[in-house]
């Protein structure tokens, strides 16, 4: 054990410093109760958030010097902030894959309709959105029946997902967006039978789920 | 796919739950230095049966709609050396089991989650664990254990209890409280101080007082010294954990505690220990009196059993919950004693000191307990220059010339 003669006591710490008053100990130790812990910092976030912010700003800066308007640098603003989104959400939920998938398959559908309100691009919602809607759906129905991960425990955020895909393409058609509507009748189709599906084959598993989810 | 046991969490749990993505949330931990270096294999199969068990303390702890939940795990988590700082974030995502174990040199690390218990919950735990250790590492047999039953220790006694509301209102004037440089994140520094028992019981009875008011009442000495004349007029108030289970019959290894405190307001002249403890002891005895403490306790359950906040979305009650506890929550400081630990005979023999200590989230925090003569009063802190445990260790070491400190050196 050290001594810390200011405080006129025996301290077993790996640090050189007395905790209670700060004065240089003396003597020596080999075996310290306590290790030594390496600091870890977050710094991947902080340096993501730097790169990315520095991008902005030349971009922005640049724009200005330029053209003396902001024109082509708020793509870049919005291409940087859905660039960190997506790699933040990639870190946070790399153990649960249904959560990750069913996220990008909204902010996908999301981003395409901000595309679709700015260009009536009408591919878009004939094509493009139900294509992704069922592909979303097979996957997660694939996901839920067949591979039974063990992290998928939720089967309930499967179905919520599979309703709100069917409603998509669904409400695209209701509100007249759509042109050609056989891939969306395909893809609301679809989504109820899923639905439907699930609630038979996984009845027990589908009750013991919304009883922990909705425990009142 | 097999269906996982599931636990409501009890009424402490929530807020912990709630408030489970701030800085600093609140973990205790429990250690035990053997008499040698820990052997890890043997301290995982002691884990396994310990376990089996506290089934719901392998627990993770997962998003309903209305409340959180409890969900049992299968696995056990790993057992690593010691590589965090102490009292180290244990949640971090809904994967995450509630406790964590680690060990260094022949030190057994016991971390946990409030969410999941409270202190004197996790001693049984801890105590389990150690001794299924001992009977592995050191071959003994006939170890007595805890005889309750799963049943019992995943009881929520908060909700057993729980009378009509009464409500409690206790006037106070403002509350004295630290302001100072804080350690960075996760960087709390942790302090042992190892006292002779029988000194400071003996001290303490020479004021007829109890070894958590003496203590209590050097701490509050510690503070006013500390206090500038323009904050004497504050009070200073030490947070006081009490631990239910003396009250009410209860074997639950969930939270079940309540909160009570000292207040301490400085009246104009020299403020001795005497005069301080004096004080002390009559609030203690007035505020640990069983009608007392089941009023706060139904002050904590009526939020849960409140039938509009049951049906409140759980983001809702999240936000809700992280902004009131920010001012309501904290006094100047806390001090909590959870008692004596021990084992069983067979057991003593391996275990030299044992240590409880809890995070320290704002500012600074205390917590007690004795194993056999060895007082062990823990601080953490997150101070940088913090003269109040300055005063508080000095004055105590003046009882034990024999007295050393442990400490994780940050
Ligand atoms: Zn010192």
């Amino acid at each position: 054990m050290k001594t810390c003669n200011n405080c006129n006591i025996n301290i077993d710490t790996p640090s050189v410093k007395c905790p209670i008053c700060g004065s240089i100990l003396v003597g020596k130790d080999k075996d310290t109760t306590y290790p030594r812990v390496k600091k870890k910092y977050t710094t991947f976030n902080r340096i993501l958030m730097f790169i990315l912010s520095v991008i902005m700003i030349i971009n922005v800066y640049l724009d200005l010097q330029l053209t003396n308007h902001i024109t082509w640098s708020k793509y870049v603003v919005f291409g940087c902030a859905v660039f960190y989104i997506i790699v933040r959400s990639i870190i946070r939920s790399h153990r649960n894959p249904m959560s990750l998938l069913t996220g990008y398959a909204f902010l996908l559908v999301v981003l395409l309709l901000i595309f679709f309100w700015l260009t009536k691009f009408y591919v878009i919602t004939n094509f493009i959105i139900p294509i992704l809607c069922l592909t979303e759906l097979i996957i997660s129905v694939f996901y839920a029946l067949v591979v039974k991960n063990k992290y998928i425990k939720k089967y309930l955020s499967v179905i919520v997902t599979n309703m709100l895909v069917s409603f998509i393409p669904f409400g695209l058609m209701i509100f007249k967006l759509t042109t050609f509507n056989v891939l969306v009748n395909i893809s609301y189709v679809l989504s109820i039978i899923s639905f439907v599906g699930l609630i038979i084959f996984d009845y027990d598993d589908l009750k013991d789920e919304l009883s922990k989810i909705f425990n009142y | 796919m097999k269906n996982t046991e599931w636990y409501k969490l009890d009424n402490m749990g929530v807020y912990y739950a709630s408030t489970k993505d701030r800085k600093n949330p609140t973990v205790f931990r429990f250690t035990a230095t053997m008499k040698d270096d820990v052997d890890v294999v043997n301290l995982r199969v002691a884990l396994e049966d310990t376990m089996e068990v506290y089934p719901n303390f392998n627990v993770t702890l997962k998003k309903g709609l209305f409340w959180y939940y409890l969900e049992e795990e299968h696995h056990l988590p790993d057992i690593k050396e010691e590589n965090k700082a102490v009292c180290a974030r244990v949640y971090k995502s809904e994967y995450d089991i509630l406790y964590r174990v680690s060990y260094y040199k022949k030190r057994i690390n016991f971390e946990v989650s409030h969410i999941v218990s409270d202190g004197r919950g996790t001693i049984e735990v801890f105590k389990t664990l150690i001794a299924n250790y001992v009977k592995y590492q050191y071959k003994v047999k006939n170890i007595k254990l805890s005889n309750s039953t799963i049943e019992e220790h995943s009881e929520d006694s908060f909700d057993k209890y729980y009378e009509k509301y009464k409500k409690d209102r206790s006037k106070e004037g403002k509350i004295f409280r630290l302001k100072n440089k804080l350690l960075p994140f996760e960087d709390a520094k942790f302090i042992e101080l190892h006292l002779n028992c029988k000194k400071v019981l003996d001290k303490a009875h020479e004021y007829n007082s109890t070894i958590t008011a003496y203590l209590g009442a050097v701490l509050i000495q510690s503070i006013l010294k500390e206090m500038k004349q323009l904050d004497k007029g504050k009070y200073i108030r030490v947070d006081l954990p009490v631990d239910l289970r003396s009250y009410f019959r209860s074997e639950s290894s969930r939270n079940f505690f309540g909160l009570t405190y000292l207040s301490y307001k400085f009246n104009g002249e020299v403020d001795d220990i005497d005069k301080i403890i004096k004080v002390v002891n009559d609030e203690m005895t007035e505020k640990i009196k069983k009608e007392n403490i089941s009023k706060r306790v139904n002050k904590m359950v009526s939020f849960q059993k409140n039938f509009a906040v049951r049906a409140i979305p759980i983001f809702i009650k999240d936000m809700f919950l992280n902004t009131i506890t920010e001012f309501v929550d904290n006094g100047t400081t806390s001090l909590s004693n959870v008692g004596k630990i021990s084992f069983s005979k067979e057991v003593d023999e391996y275990v030299e000191t044992v240590a409880a200590m809890i995070s320290p989230e704002k500012n600074f925090k205390i917590t007690i307990c004795t194993y056999g003569n060895d007082l062990v009063i823990c601080i953490s802190d997150k101070f940088r220059r913090n003269n109040i445990v300055k005063n508080y260790v000095r004055s105590l070491i003046e009882l034990d010339k024999d007295a050393f400190i442990i400490s994780n050196g940050v």
